[in-house]
């Protein structure tokens, strides 16, 4: 174990966390219905810690994601309940025009793909001042801009660039940029390199390391890919159909894994370090069930290879197993066979 | 060519014709730059590489989807280029494609059944008055990729199935013409962890039940390195580093492999973590505008002057291990001299 995350893990746990989501339940209206794509409750990022959110597509990442700055891409969805303190404010209770000046302020939203969010005929300094504009800062905007550019490891033409001149690369450090400018405590990155090549993926994992230790930043990295988490979170959850099944630190999550999800996930997870080709993989059976097919009880009970009577009937809640918490039947003590 | 090769390209230039207009010059972009590779029978080759360094093109011109500018492609020891009829019905049976997105490529208006078996009447695998040859053909191939029971996904559309269950059809369709070789451009890339290890296992599967080789063109060195014998690295249309998979991902003669694999996270945070990485300057260069000398040597952290103008031969540093780098051997002996 590194014993520099670990320190860093125990000096922070004392204060206040930069978000603490609670009981939160987002929904999507579609005819007839309401689905309900995130049921978290709680999620917790200390200070200056790198929180991963892991799960495959349709865990319902990117809507707990839009859930944190509780501004969705579509009309249909909202928050049903719950609380979303972020820097001692609820998202969920404050009035939406304090809501605006919150989000850059106090959190920055970096997304997957920047060649669709930059508006094509603006030049991106244009657009990076706008963002401090709108968030009531007025003084010394370009001076700003071109530093933060700067920090993202841009020169200062960018500045009178239009998007479609830069590279994928350059476009995700805008991006990045686009988050920091207003120089917000938390940043919320949802797969923030899976559209980037890998030598340049490294190019932007190293920077976010980099501005994290610099600015002591939060960082809440949502991702489907277990080597991202285990290059730069301290502490995991992992999301299954809209459920933390199971969350702790780093380096346990990958060492020990106690719910049977995790544990699935990380075994087939392939490796460039393998040594044997053509090694049977250990693969989860099955496939994530989309939000209309929820099953009962334990959602992983379909798919899970320890499932027992009440796994069907019952939603497990958590359980502490080594310092992680994991939400299983298994750990239960009148249920596990041992 | 030796017995077991099944397919061999020589020099296999693409070259594509852009930026043509008024006032303009056209101009070509170099999308495949004289590619050597051969595949034997029953074995898996990787090709892989970053965007657009020329992995699907390759897989598209031996796919006959695309015609070369340069260069010639051998199956079964029979250049390409003087086919009669025949034998590109032989190649339209022997050699098959599996895509990234089977969304895509499969029509959602017709049943499984109507893909499996217009699949094997097309090729001319089953003659078309065999009607129920071709399902019963189609049932068995459902249950080999998993898909069960059969009768249940005949009659289903493709939007009906999930990502994996689709991919399974295209693994299935590709299976129905009985190929000794199967092109598949990035067949588990859009796959869940969970389900691209089932797909993974299965494609294992049928290559140990088949003796089906693979082209299996891919991003994801992680998965590369579980699944191939041997591997292809491609860079701005060439091969840089080629040979036994393991061989390659540990000895790194080439730099741009090593910074690929060193770039590659490692699902394991003391791994991943306590390991030197190397970052590349910049991306990519555009293929229409490649550099002089080597083509890596604008990025390279072991470039020295010659690099900038004198192009690196392609050497055989070990049986079957080659690589395009003036410091080749030397990378090499330094790698044996550690093991
Ligand atoms: N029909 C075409 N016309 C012009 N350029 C093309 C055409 N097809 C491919 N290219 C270009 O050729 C180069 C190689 O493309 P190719 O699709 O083979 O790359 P790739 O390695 O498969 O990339 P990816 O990983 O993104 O799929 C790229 O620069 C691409 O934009
Ligand atoms: S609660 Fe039951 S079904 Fe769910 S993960 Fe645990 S053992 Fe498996
Ligand atoms: S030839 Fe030179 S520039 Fe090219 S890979 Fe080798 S060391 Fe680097
Ligand atoms: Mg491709």
């Amino acid at each position: 174990m590194n014993p520099n995350i670990q320190t860093k893990a125990d000096s922070t746990t004392q204060l206040e966390p930069i978000l603490e989501i609670r009981d939160l339940i987002t929904e999507i209206r579609v005819p007839g219905r309401s689905l309900r794509p995130v049921e978290i409750e709680r999620l917790v990022v200390p200070r200056g810690q790198v929180v991963g959110l892991v799960g495959e597509s349709g865990s319902g990442k990117s809507m707990t994601a839009y859930s944190v700055l509780n501004l969705f891409p579509t009309a249909a969805a909202s928050i049903h309940s719950g609380s979303i303190v972020l820097d001692g404010v609820d998202m969920v209770k404050v009035r939406e025009n304090e809501r605006v000046k919150i989000r850059g302020n106090k959190v920055g939203m970096v997304f997957q793909d920047y060649a669709l969010s930059f508006n094509p005929v603006i030049t991106i300094g244009k657009q990076l001042m706008e963002q401090l504009l709108t968030h009531g800062r007025h003084e010394n905007a370009k001076a700003k801009v071109l530093s933060v550019l700067d920090e993202v490891g841009l020169s200062a033409e960018v500045f009178s660039r239009y998007p479609h001149e830069l590279s994928g690369g350059m476009l995700q450090r805008v991006g990045i940029a686009s988050a920091l400018v207003c120089d917000p405590p938390l940043i919320v990155a949802d797969e923030p390199t899976t559209a980037l090549d890998v030598t340049v993926q490294a190019q932007i994992l190293e920077l976010l390391k980099s501005i994290q230790k610099e600015r002591n930043l939060s960082i809440l990295l949502i991702t489907h890919d277990l080597g991202i988490v285990a290059e730069i979170c301290d502490l995991v959850y992992v999301m299954y159909v809209g459920q933390i099944v199971e969350h702790g630190t780093v380096h346990k999550i990958f060492k020990s894994p106690s719910h049977p999800y995790t544990q699935g996930l990380l075994q087939g997870a392939s490796s460039v370090q393998s040594v044997g080709t053509h090694e049977i993989r250990v693969a989860i059976q099955g496939s994530i069930p989309g939000l209309t097919e929820i099953p009962s009880g334990c959602r992983f009970h379909d798919r899970c290879p320890h499932t027992m009577e009440i796994c069907r009937l019952q939603q497990p809640g958590f359980y502490e197993v080594d310092g992680l918490q994991a939400a299983c039947w298994l750990h239960d003590a009148e249920h596990s066979h041992g | 060519m030796a017995e077991t090769t099944l397919l061999e390209i020589h020099d296999l230039a693409k070259y594509f014709e852009v930026g043509r207009s008024l006032f303009k010059k056209k101009q070509n972009l170099y999308a495949v730059d004289g590619v050597s590779l051969y595949v034997r029978k029953g074995e898996t080759l990787a090709l892989v590489g970053e965007s657009g360094c020329g992995k699907s093109t390759t897989g598209r011109l031996i796919l006959n989807l695309e015609q070369p500018t340069a260069g010639s492609i051998f199956y079964r020891g029979k250049d390409l280029a003087g086919y009669s009829a025949a034998d590109w019905k032989l190649y339209r049976q022997g050699v098959q494609v599996v895509f990234q997105d089977s969304h895509s490529s499969l029509n959602p208006r017709k049943t499984i059944r109507h893909i499996l078996t217009a699949a094997m009447f097309s090729s001319g695998t089953i003659p078309r008055n065999k009607a129920q040859d071709a399902e019963e053909r189609a049932r068995a191939l459902l249950s080999e990729v998993g898909l069960r029971p059969a009768e249940v996904f005949l009659a289903k559309y493709p939007n009906e199935l999930s990502g994996g269950q689709r991919q399974r059809i295209g693994i299935a369709r590709a299976l129905s013409t009985n190929p000794d070789l199967i092109v598949a451009d990035e067949p588990v890339s859009s796959l869940d962890v969970s389900v691209k290890a089932q797909v993974l296992n299965l494609l294992d599967t049928l290559q140990k039940e088949k003796g089906v080789a693979f082209l299996f063109i891919s991003h994801e060195l992680s998965v590369v390195r579980s699944i191939a014998d041997r591997v292809a690295v491609m860079y701005l249309g060439k091969v840089v580093e080629s040979g036994p998979v393991a061989e390659v991902f540990d000895a790194k003669v080439h730099p741009y492999t090593e910074a690929l694999i060193s770039a590659t996270p490692i699902p394991d945070p003391d791994t991943t973590r306590n390991k030197k990485r190397i970052v590349l300057p910049g991306g990519v260069p555009s293929p229409m505008d490649p550099p002089k000398g080597c083509p890596f040597h604008p990025r390279c952290f072991r470039a020295e002057s010659k690099c900038a103008t004198e192009v690196p031969p392609t050497v055989e540093v070990a049986p079957g291990h080659h690589a395009a780098c003036h410091f080749a051997e030397e990378r090499f002996s330094s790698y044996e001299s550690m093991t």
